[in-house]
């Protein structure tokens, strides 16, 4: 595994683990959506509808899944997390199993995704800027597909798929195997919700 | 953790001596180790970080936990239990003579056309010792705000307000109104009503809280009650308990009616 001339190894432990977070980042993913969607067609139905996740003023999924934000293409985002989920499950089973996606298929998996990452930090800064509450679902799609990211987004460099100048994606590589990716994550989402208790305090319990 | 396959570089050269590929081999073992030793360091840094941050969390909660939503006794000393005074904003001497309610909707377009034809006199008449104004703040609009509940964020900031810069509420109150957004939108964001505060002299460490609705319980069990006592919208205005049934838009008929009140 170690063996630098073995270039084309069916998944080696490390590669196991990535594609296990994805796994299970995608599929949590998905349930939030799924829980979500169905929010959603419960509160076209009946706007009065109580949501269980309707805790406090500050947690209220039904305070933001009524908002604009909310279905920003017409149709409730969370629909978008189900048909993009499936996909990104299919490939980690996948590539669990063994298989190697082609560099354009890896490509343009990063490219989609990579848009669905930014609309999910845009959702969550409304959230809390502009819609002024949180729901605990929208929570679970924002740090599950920052995990989709983070592990996507490893892989692609860690098998050069991005088309990066090659010094560039050298050095990629080299912070990958420092575990700086893991850092940056880990900090990032630490921050998070560093700042959700600063800002919200006692709100969140309350 | 995961342990990255050796990206198999392109310009690795094809055919090394064995010597040199042994040399290679060692220098290889090198720098795993030292990207190993390196690797557990930062695992380490991100360790301990997570442990701070979580000790940072628990006790930054402890420490801003209020308790049970306060209802607001400390501003309305020396008012007398009934009905509804456990939820309104009282303002001015609590032993006035008259006494007036007044219950709005910080989104309600009707009090805000209230608050522009009565506010400065109802002022005046909180200076000069005349009355005592209670206002009760409600959130029964937060339906028209699509899912935004300004009302409720609205009469949180309010209600922050009142406790913590009690001379400045009259004149937060004015600028909620001045700047009352549209029903059917989301109303102002947070920001855009900590930054009205301020404009009205009320500092930022007050501003500061109005994310973390402090008051939102208060505010929705207040509305309750309010309606629990016979109210039926706003702005409704009662005079010493009783309700005022002249034209709420203009200054002179309650001015009038206040009076009678007062000399009675």
């Amino acid at each position: 595994m170690t063996d630098p001339a073995m270039s084309e190894p069916r998944p080696g432990h490390g590669e196991s683990w990535l594609f296990a977070t994805m796994l299970a980042s995608a599929f949590l993913s998905l349930i939030a959506s799924f829980v979500l969607s169905v929010d959603a067609v419960a509160l076209a139905a009946n706007p009065n509808t109580a949501l269980s996740c309707n805790i406090n003023a500050t947690i209220s999924c039904g305070t933001v899944a009524t908002s604009w934000q909310a279905s920003v293409f017409g149709f409730p985002n969370a629909f978008l997390g189900l048909i993009a989920e499936p996909v990104v499950i299919t490939i980690a089973v996948a590539s669990l199993a063994g298989v190697r996606f082609p560099r354009g298929f890896m490509l343009a998996a990063q490219t989609v995704y990579t848009l669905g990452f930014a609309f999910a930090y845009w959702l969550f800064y409304e959230a809390v800027f502009n819609i002024g509450a949180l729901c605990p679902w929208c929570l679970l799609v924002t740090v599950s597909t920052t995990g989709v990211f983070a592990s996507l987004t490893r892989h692609n460099i860690a098998h050069n798929n991005l088309h990066l100048p090659p010094r560039l994606n050298a050095r990629l590589q080299t912070g990958l195997r420092w575990g700086l990716d893991r850092l940056i994550v880990g900090l990032w989402l630490l921050a998070l919700a560093a700042f959700l208790v600063i800002r919200y305090g006692n709100a969140l319990i309350a | 953790m995961p342990k990255q396959p050796k990206p198999s570089p392109d310009n690795q050269p094809s055919t090394p001596t064995t010597r040199s590929r042994r040399e290679e081999l060692a220098a290889q073992h090198a720098r795993d180790a030292r990207d190993r030793l390196i690797r557990r360091r930062v695992g380490l840094a991100l360790a301990v970080t997570a442990i701070a941050v979580l000790v940072f969390a628990g006790i930054w909660i402890a420490a801003t936990a209020p308790g049970r939503p306060a209802p607001t006794t400390a501003t309305t000393p020396g008012a007398t239990a009934t009905g509804t005074d456990t939820w309104t904003i009282g303002v001015g001497r609590p032993d006035a003579p008259v006494r007036v309610d007044v219950y709005q909707d910080f989104m309600c377009p009707y009090c805000a056309r209230f608050e522009r034809a009565n506010g400065p006199a109802l002022e005046e008449l909180v200076n000069a010792g005349t009355i005592r104004l209670e206002i009760h703040p409600m959130s029964f609009l937060d339906r028209a705000s699509q899912g935004a509940r300004y009302s409720t964020r609205a009469a949180n900031a309010f209600i922050t307000v009142a406790q913590a810069d009690p001379d400045r509420v009259l004149a937060f109150n004015k600028a909620l109104y001045d700047n009352q957004p549209a029903e059917g939108t989301p109303g102002l964001s947070d920001a855009q009503i900590a930054t009205l505060a301020q404009a009205a002299g009320i500092s930022r460490s007050v501003t500061d809280s109005f994310p973390q609705l402090r008051h939102a319980q208060w505010v929705t069990e207040g509305t309750q009650a309010d309606f629990d006592s016979g109210i039926q919208g706003t702005p409704t205005v009662l005079i010493d308990g009783k309700p005022f049934t002249g034209d709420l838009l203009t200054a002179s008929a309650l001015q009038a009616a206040i009076r009678a009140a007062a000399n009675d």
